[in-house]
């Protein structure tokens, strides 16, 4: 006879106690808290099934009458698995290697394609395309920035995050009243609202370009432009016992580390949070949680102690996830999530923090729809990255951290966005589902410069191993979608993609220092270029000026503050001639092209909000890209420059050069080119649903032949 | 047993003393305190946290669950079913924990009981006194004559009636009346041997209204020296099973919100306290 389990003799003990002695079976508040949990869960079970069960007819019908008749589906499920920055280059020379077995088998199941990309060839310009079937003049996003036409410092394009206004004042507190205005500033309805209005379920994991997320019949996930608690884009943390050199420019801030006279291994410090607006102030104070640093140098490792937890850290290891709570009022906390590293224990301490991520679980922004998505995706696959660039490219440009750790750091994001997908795949038994995992873009952001001889930013490092980082991710990709088929059936449909294929980032291109050289922007008297954001310009005398990532504006009169260029004929004169200079400008140190062409707005786009965007676009060579200062807003240094950071690699070029990857589980219908545009045609007309007259592509499937 | 019951009563009466004369909701609110914390602690240290965490995430996630795919009634059904699921497997994380404390818990559990679990006599209240005889050799005797069996009242006690004799149930039964506020001793006189019983009558004018009182004396099974560890038991093959005194049931005033027994106030408040504090001493409850 097996010997009883330890379980089922405490049970008996247990059953045998209570039934003694009524009175006496609360056996004290652990147990009593077990018992009740266990109670109220059962509880609300039970409460539940009985709710759904009742209310389930009533919702049925509600949903019939409130929404459009539910279409005549050709497919039970539409998987759209998005490799931000796959190239088709490198796909199809490994596909031809035999190293890519599973992408080869979906090619040859249904269909491999190149996809053409937008002008420009970035992200969020891409995959709002790719959501809405519109071009840019439809969607209003141009690029990662826009501008403030009144004091022409750049503003994030995809999203406006106001200020509250109104307060309750009690005391030294003041109670806001509201809740701060996010909207989201893409136009166009995506095609998962377009779905839900006539009941199709999707659910849209991290698809660029979601943030605030989108109102629908489905569920969603945040992802580019998705601030970190500060509300920057992504701020790492050095607290260092370095003196301070030169500034963080990227998006990093160096906080002096000082031992406070404890001893030299024990530091006292604080981790600053976004500004705390129950308090007055202009801006109102940050936020504040201590932070308590031990080290031993001799075993190089350090004890981080936050709010009664300790985490242990071993120099050049990167942390899990680290809970942060940053106590505003009382009764009010925010929470957040940061992994940390310990750099250095030697002569000098260094500590890394990840930028501050939202708290998915108790998230203080909207970063989900509905807004309980985000904690029910924490609860199943534990705590993930928030943040829209979540992989912290900035450290490792700045050198704050190495190639290791930005791996590992990618590759663990990219794992938590597996199991989201995998989770939501498995629940989804009719519909659409929607992820994009931007490892891909990454990676080859930061690795591209050891893939190839001779790249400026590779210079005097090992280029071995780190040579095959980029192939291993694409066969990572295919092992992905190996599991994704096996999933699937034959009514179910799968589509994997890419916004834009990816080239080498050797050269910048520094066009306001162009403009500059060439009249078109001058400086205040008493400035030298060196300013960010333009600071130094003398808008009464500048025609045109660059910003962002791939175009150039007009300083035109009646738009812009202190506009100078007339609209019409002068501004048409203007780009024309731009272009035509632009057009094939050189690169005379190294010989070669360094801008193929520069496109005017008006032929690009059509629609309402094509006023809005850059008047010219710049199509770099491969290789080039603008400079890094020029990024930022700076005039001075060299029209063209070498590119040594890590960040080596860019899709910020000729749109022509950098297609996508396009592969279906299906045969593409169609002979012609595809184009970011039939996506959200081609999930409608799945589902036999017509398309919208403002989306432009149209689907790649016939109908007729799907249903066969 | 009895030594360790003899230690409990010494340190509970001197540990609640202080309180003998503040409304019973004070005390039990300081012993829910302290035992919430000693509970929290046994509970850090002989659960297992990671595995309790990681269930109450993915209870919490089941039910969400419920919410979100509330249009689909399979997958609604689904997500119930591992509720359940994960619901029983909370219950087997919490069976260490839960032996662990049984013990100490029942120990105070009992020695509060007495305290504060029973209303004292009020003076001219009659109430019966009741002792039960070890069963005879031969077994039940219904013609059996009443064993020679006394019963002495100390001064403020009055014996109302001759022992009533029950042979069936091998009971004699006096009717007593408390005259006088205070503890008293009664002496049962048996075999030749002198068994005493406690009985309390509360003073209505007195400061100490809530100290140890017990409705019970009984001989020495572990079970019952476990349960009723208000007085010392009776010998072992001794004439006299257990001696009664009935007591009504105290009801405590909540924080004058309303009256109820002591141990659900207890209750109340232990899971209060250790609810708060539970982050304090990072437990994952």
């Amino acid at each position: 006879m097996p010997a009883p389990r330890p379980a089922t003799v405490a049970l008996a003990l247990l059953a045998a106690l209570f039934a003694a002695v009524p009175a006496a079976a609360y056996i004290g508040p652990g147990a009593g808290f077990a018992l009740m949990s266990s109670f109220l869960v059962l509880l609300a079970t039970v409460a539940l099934a009985f709710v759904s069960l009742l209310a389930w007819p009533v919702r049925t019908l509600w949903r019939v009458v409130r929404r459009k008749k539910p279409p005549k589906a050709h497919v039970r499920r539409l998987v759209f698995v998005g490799l931000d920055g796959q190239d088709p280059r490198l796909t199809e020379r490994m596909m031809k290697e035999g190293k890519l077995p599973n992408f080869q088998r979906l090619g040859e199941q249904g269909s491999y394609r190149r996809i053409a990309s937008t002008y420009p060839a970035l992200s969020p310009v891409a995959w709002s395309t790719f959501a809405t079937g519109a071009n840019p003049g439809k969607h209003n996003i141009f690029d990662f920035l826009d501008r403030d036409l009144r004091s022409y410092l750049p503003k994030l394009s995809s999203a406006h995050i106001g200020r509250v206004e109104r307060f309750l004042k009690l005391g030294k507190w003041k109670i806001p009243l509201q809740k701060p205005e996010i909207r989201m500033l893409r136009r166009s309805k995506p095609f998962w609202t377009v779905l839900g209005e006539r009941n199709v379920w999707s659910t849209v994991l991290r698809v660029p370009i979601t943030f605030p997320p989108d109102r629908f019949y489905g569920a969603q996930l945040a992802a580019m432009c998705v601030p970190d608690l500060v509300g920057s884009q992504g701020t790492f943390l050095l607290y260092t016992t370095r003196p301070a050199t030169d500034a963080i420019r990227e998006g990093g801030l160096r906080v002096p580390l000082s031992s406070n006279g404890s001893g030299p291994d024990h530091f006292d410090c604080v981790v600053e949070g976004p500004e705390n607006s129950f308090l007055e102030g202009d801006p109102p104070p940050p936020l504040r949680a201590p932070m308590a640093v031990d080290v031993d140098r001799k075993e190089k490792t350090a004890s981080v102690s936050m709010a009664g937890e300790t985490v242990e850290l071993r120099q050049g290891e990167l942390s899990d996830w680290v809970r942060l709570e940053f106590r505003a009022a009382p009764g009010v906390k925010v929470h957040g999530l940061t992994r940390m590293m310990l750099t250095e224990a030697g002569k000098h301490t260094s500590l890394y923090l990840t930028a501050i991520h939202i708290d998915p679980e108790k998230p203080a922004m909207p970063i989900s729809h509905p807004s309980y998505y985000a904690p029910y995706l924490a609860k199943r696959v534990g705590d993930f990255a928030t943040l829209g660039l979540a992989e912290d490219t900035t450290a490792l440009n700045e050198g704050v951290t190495d190639d290791a750790t930005f791996l590992k750091q990618s590759y663990d994001i990219d794992r938590e966005r597996e199991e989201m997908f995998f989770a939501a795949l498995e629940r989804l038994r009719r519909g659409s589902l929607t992820c994009v995992f931007d490892a891909t873009d990454r990676i080859q952001h930061m690795f591209w410069r050891y893939m190839e001889n001779g790249h400026p930013a590779a210079n005097g490092r090992k280029t071995g191993k780190q040579r095959r980082t980029i192939e291993e991710h694409y066969r990572h990709n295919d092992a992905l979608v190996g599991r994704v088929m096996e999933k699937l059936g034959d009514d179910d449909v799968l589509i994997v993609l890419s916004d834009h294929g990816f080239a080498s980032f050797r050269r910048g291109v520094n066009l306001n220092r162009w403009l500059l050289d060439h009249g078109y922007l001058v400086l205040r008297e008493d400035a030298n270029g060196s300013e960010e954001w333009l600071e130094g310009v003398d808008w009464s005398r500048t025609r045109a000026y660059a910003l962002g990532l791939a175009g150039v504006f007009l300083n035109l009169e009646g738009r812009e503050a202190s506009g100078i260029v007339k609209p019409g004929e002068e501004a048409r004169e203007l780009k024309r001639e731009l272009i035509e200079t632009w057009t094939g400008l050189r690169d005379e140190e190294r010989r070669a092209v360094g801008i193929n062409a520069a496109f005017d707005a008006e032929d690009l786009y059509t629609g309402p909000y094509k006023g809005n965007a850059p008047d010219l676009i710049v199509g770099y060579n491969d290789g080039y890209r603008v400079s890094w200062d020029c990024a930022v807003g700076v005039v001075a240094g060299p029209v063209f420059s070498d590119n040594t950071k890590a960040w080596s690699g860019d899709h910020c070029v000729d749109p022509r050069l950098v297609p996508g990857i396009f592969f279906s589980s299906r045969p593409v219908d169609r002979g012609d080119d595809l184009s970011l545009l039939d996506m959200a045609p081609t999930a409608l007309s799945l589902f036999g649903i017509d398309k919208p007259d403002y989306m432009e592509g149209e689907s790649v499937f016939v109908p007729a032949g799907m249903a066969a | 047993m009895s030594l360790l019951n003899a230690a409990l009563r010494a340190v509970f009466d001197v540990a609640l003393r202080p309180f003998a004369a503040l409304p019973p909701i004070v005390p039990v609110a300081v012993v829910a305190l302290v035992s919430g914390i000693f509970a929290l602690l046994v509970y850090r240290w002989t659960s297992n946290q990671p595995a309790i965490a990681a269930v109450k995430r993915r209870l919490f996630g089941h039910l969400l669950e419920v919410r979100l795919f509330n249009d689909d009634l399979r997958a609604v059904l689904a997500a119930q079913l591992r509720l359940l699921r994960e619901n029983l497997t909370y219950l087997r994380l919490n069976l260490v924990p839960l032996l662990w404390m049984i013990v100490p818990f029942m120990l105070l559990i009992a020695q509060l009981q007495f305290h504060y679990g029973y209303e004292g006599l009020e003076v001219g209240e009659r109430t019966l006194l009741v002792v039960d005889l070890a069963p005879a050799d031969a077994g039940v005797d219904q013609t059996a004559p009443r064993p020679p069996i006394e019963l002495e009242a100390p001064a403020g006690v009055a014996v109302e009636t001759a022992g009533v004799w029950v042979p069936s149930l091998r009971q004699v039964v006096w009717r007593l009346r408390a005259d006088e506020p205070g503890r008293h001793e009664l002496v049962v006189r048996a075999d030749g041997g002198a068994f005493t019983k406690s009985l309390f009558v509360a003073d209505p004018e007195g400061a100490a209204q809530w100290v140890r009182r017990s409705p019970t004396r009984r001989r020495a099974a572990i079970l019952d020296q476990l349960l009723y560890p208000a007085e010392p038991s009776l010998p072992r093959g001794g004439p006299i099973e257990r001696i009664d005194v009935q007591y009504g049931t105290a009801a405590i005033s909540f924080f004058g919100l309303f009256d109820v027994h002591w141990l659900i106030a207890f209750l109340i408040l232990s899971l209060a306290f250790a609810f708060a504090l539970r982050n304090r001493f990072g437990v994952t409850l």
